[in-house]
C-alpha cells in the first residue's frame, strides 16, 4: 500500500465569475522511504497539489488515500488529527514563530498531538529532550534559546525541520525549502533532507530548482495542472 | 504541556506590547467606571435609607409649601391651628411642630448666622435630639415664656469654647436668651444641613420676640402609634388639611415621598452614569474587538501554521479567547483599583456617600468579563474558520 496515493485530483478555483483548473486529473503514488521532488514552474499548481497532499486543502475531485485512509471522507477536525500525526511542513518562509525561542518553536507542534499519540511518541523521553537532540543533530544546540530575528535563513531552515520532525510524521512535506537561502545554506538544508531520507523518513519537495530536484530520487514534473512524464 | 500554553500565551501578548496595552487600556476604563456607577447607585439608596430611619418609618411630616425648597425658604402656611385639629386624632404620639428662619446669633463681639428654631414643647424628645449638658424645654419653659434656649455644638462651641455654655447669654437678634442645654452631635443631614448649628427656642417665646409668625408654622410632625393604620391616618389629615387649604400651600411627607424624591434627584444622576459607564465598556470592548482583528490579521500565517501543526478549528477559537480573557482579568485589577479610588474621593463630591458593595462589583467583574469574551469572540471565530492555505500565503 503506498502511503501517498492520487487519484485524478482537480482542483478548481473560481473568484466570481473567473474559474481557473489549477490541477487537471493529477494520479501519483509516493511509497514510504521515497524522496520526491515535484517540479514545475511558478503558477503549474505543484504548490496546490502540496497543500492537497498535506491534508491542508481539499481536492475538487478525485480521491486521495494517506497511509490508507480516504482522506476526502474525513472532518476538518480528523484532518487536523491526520496533519499532526503524518505530515511534517517546511515552508520556504520558514514561518517560525517570532515571539517564541528557538527551542519552543520546535515545541510548538506538541501541543497539537493527540494525547494518546504524545504518550506514544514520548515514552522514553519528553518533547524537551527530543527538540533539543533534534536541534543539537541540526547543528543548533548552542542557539536553544535564541529568537528567530537573531538566526541567518540557513539556520532559520534548520529551525523549521526540527520542528517538522518532533512529532516523527511519515512524510516531511518542504515547499520550496531553500527559496529565501543562498546556495550554500540551500545546499546544507537539501543535504539535510537527504539524509533523513537515507535513515528512511519520507521527503516530498516541491520546487521549480532543478539544483533542488538534484537531491530527489525521482522527479515529477508538472506543467499546466498535470504531470507531465 | 499547559505550563507551555500559558508561556507561549504570555510570549505572544508581551510581543504586541502596545496592541495589548491599548486593548487593556479599553477595558480598565470600562471596569472603572461600572464599579464607579454600581457604587453610586448603591450609595444612593443607602442615602435614602438613612433619611427615612433618620425620619422613623412611622413618622408623618407635614411642610409648608412644597418639597425642595428646603424650610427656611418656604412661605410658612400651617399654622398653629392645623396643628390643634391633627391633635384631635386617634392613634398618633410625638406630635410636634416648629418654625425656622435663618438669624443672627452673637455673644460679645462675635456673631455668626444660624438656624433659629422655634418649637413646640416635644420637639427634642421627637426628633432624637438627646441633650448632653443642661436640660430640654419643661413645660413651664413655654407658660412663663421664658427667653431660654437649646443649642448644638456648633454653636455653644463657637462661642463658648472650652467652656460649659449651660447659664450663659447669647444675643438671637437683639433679644438675650440663655442656654440651657446643649444636645449631642449629630451631625450633617443626607442632604448637606449641618444639624448641630440649631437654635431651638420655645415657640410662644419666638413668636414674641424673634419673629412675630401670626400663629404660622413650618413644620408639623408626628407619628403614628399603629404602622397598619399609617396610610388612613395620613389619608385622614390631608382630609383635614384640604378642608383648610389650597393643595399648594402644604405637603405631606411620608417615607414614600422620601424616597421618590432623593430617587427622582438621583435617578438623573445615576442614569448619566449608568450611559457613561457602559458607554465605556463597550467602547472598551470594541477597543479590544478592532485590537484582536488587528491581532489575528497580522497573525493570520501563524494561524495557518498552527492549523498546519494539526491545530482545530476549535483550539484556534479557544486560543484567540484565551488571549481576549487575559487580557481582561488583567485589566480587572486597575480598573476595579481605579473605580474604588473613584468611589472613595469622587462619590463624596457628589454628596454620595462611598460604599463598596462587593457583591455588586463581582457582578460588574463578571459582566466585564462577558463583554471581552462577546468582543473576542467574534475575532477568534474569524481565526478560526480562516482557510489554512490563505492564510499561510498571507506572510
Amino acid at each position: 500500500m503506498s502511503l501517498v496515493a492520487l487519484e485524478d485530483i482537480t482542483k478548481v478555483f473560481t473568484y466570481g465569475d473567473l474559474r481557473v483548473e489549477a490541477l487537471k486529473g493529477i494520479s501519483l503514488s509516493i511509497e514510504r522511504g521515497e524522496f520526491v521532488a515535484i517540479m514545475g514552474p511558478s503558477g503549474s499548481g505543484k504548490s496546490t497539489l502540496m497543500y492537497i497532499m498535506g491534508c491542508l486543502d481539499k481536492p475538487t475531485s478525485g480521491s486521495y488515500y494517506l497511509d490508507g485512509k480516504d482522506t476526502l471522507k474525513l472532518s476538518d477536525d480528523e484532518l487536523s488529527r491526520i496533519r499532526s500525526r503524518y505530515i511534517g511542513f517546511v515552508f520556504q518562509a520558514f514561518y517560525l514563530v517570532p515571539y517564541l525561542s528557538v527551542i519552543d518553536n520546535v515545541l510548538l507542534p506538541v501541543s497539537y498531538l493527540e494525547p494518546e499519540r504524545r504518550k506514544k511518541l514520548f515514552k522514553d523521553t519528553t518533547p524537551e529532550e527530543k527538540a533539543r537532540e533534534l536541534l543539537k543533530r541540526l547543528g543548533m544546540a548552542d542557539r536553544l534559546h535564541f529568537k528567530p530575528s537573531q538566526l541567518s535563513g540557513g539556520q532559520k531552515q534548520r529551525v523549521a525541520i526540527a520542528r517538522a520532525l518532533i512529532n516523527s510524521p511519515d512524510v516531511i512535506l518542504a515547499d520550496e525549502p531553500t527559496g529565501q537561502l543562498d546556495s550554500n545554506s540551500g545546499k546544507a538544508v537539501m543535504e539535510i533532507l537527504k539524509e533523513l531520507n537515507r535513515e528512511g523518513k519520507t521527503v516530498v519537495v516541491v520546487t521549480h530548482d532543478p539544483m533542488v530536484a538534484s537531491y530527489a530520487e525521482r522527479i515529477l514534473k508538472i506543467e499546466d495542472g498535470k504531470v507531465k512524464e | 504541556m499547559s505550563g507551555f500554553y500559558i508561556k507561549e500565551l504570555t510570549a505572544s501578548l508581551i510581543h504586541s506590547k502596545l496592541r495589548t496595552l491599548f486593548a487593556l487600556l479599553g477595558i480598565v476604563f470600562g471596569v472603572s467606571s461600572v464599579v464607579l456607577i454600581v457604587s453610586a447607585i448603591e450609595g444612593s439608596n443607602l442615602q435614602a435609607n438613612r433619611v427615612i430611619k433618620k425620619l422613623g418609618p412611622d413618622s408623618v411630616l407635614i411642610i409648608s409649601g412644597s418639597i425642595g425648597s428646603g424650610p427656611q425658604g418656604r412661605t410658612k402656611r400651617l399654622s398653629i391651628s392645623d396643628f390643634e385639629e391633627i391633635k384631635k386624632l386617634e392613634g398618633i404620639f410625638a406630635l410636634t411642630y416648629g418654625v425656622v428662619k435663618i438669624g443672627k446669633v452673637s455673644s460679645g463681639e462675635t456673631s455668626k448666622f444660624s438656624a433659629i428654631f422655634g418649637v413646640g414643647e416635644d420637639w427634642l424628645t421627637s426628633w432624637n435630639y438627646r441633650i448632653e449638658i443642661g436640660r430640654g424645654f419643661s413645660p413651664e419653659d413655654f407658660e412663663e415664656l421664658k427667653k431660654v434656649a437649646v443649642v448644638g455644638h456648633d454653636v455653644s462651641d463657637f462661642f463658648f469654647p472650652g467652656e460649659n455654655p449651660v447659664g450663659k447669654t447669647i444675643l438671637v437678634g437683639k433679644t438675650p436668651f440663655k442656654i440651657i442645654g446643649v444636645y449631642h452631635r449629630k451631625g450633617k443631614t443626607p442632604n448637606g444641613h449641618n444639624l448641630d448649628d440649631r437654635v431651638f427656642t420655645p415657640y410662644p417665646v419666638f413668636d414674641r420676640v424673634v419673629e412675630k409668625t401670626f400663629g404660622r408654622l413650618s413644620i408639623i410632625r408626628f407619628r403614628v402609634v399603629d404602622i397598619s393604620n399609617y396610610w388612613k391616618t395620613v389619608k385622614e389629615v390631608r382630609r383635614i388639611l384640604l378642608g383648610r387649604h389650597d393643595e399648594d400651600e402644604f405637603t405631606i411627607i411620608t417615607p414614600v415621598v422620601v424616597r421618590k424624591f432623593l430617587s427622582m434627584m438621583s435617578a438623573s444622576f445615576a442614569l448619566f452614569l449608568g450611559v457613561a459607564s457602559t458607554t465605556a465598556l463597550i467602547v472598551g470592548g470594541f477597543v479590544l474587538s478592532s485590537i484582536f482583528y488587528i491581532n489575528v490579521y497580522v497573525r493570520q500565517w501563524e494561524i495557518g501554521l498552527r492549523r498546519a501543526m494539526g491545530a482545530t478549528k476549535r483550539s484556534i477559537l479557544l486560543r484567540i479567547l484565551a488571549e481576549s480573557i487575559t487580557v481582561a482579568l488583567l485589566a480587572l485589577v486597575p480598573g476595579g483599583a481605579i473605580g474604588f479610588f473613584a468611589v472613595k474621593y469622587v462619590l463624596p463630591l457628589l454628596n454620595v456617600p462611598p460604599v463598596y458593595p462587593v457583591k455588586a462589583m463581582v457582578v460588574s467583574a463578571l459582566f466585564s468579563l462577558g463583554v471581552c469574551l462577546f468582543a473576542g469572540y467574534f475575532p477568534a471565530k474569524r481565526a478560526s474558520s480562516l482557510n489554512p492555505v490563505d492564510a499561510l500565503r498571507k506572510a
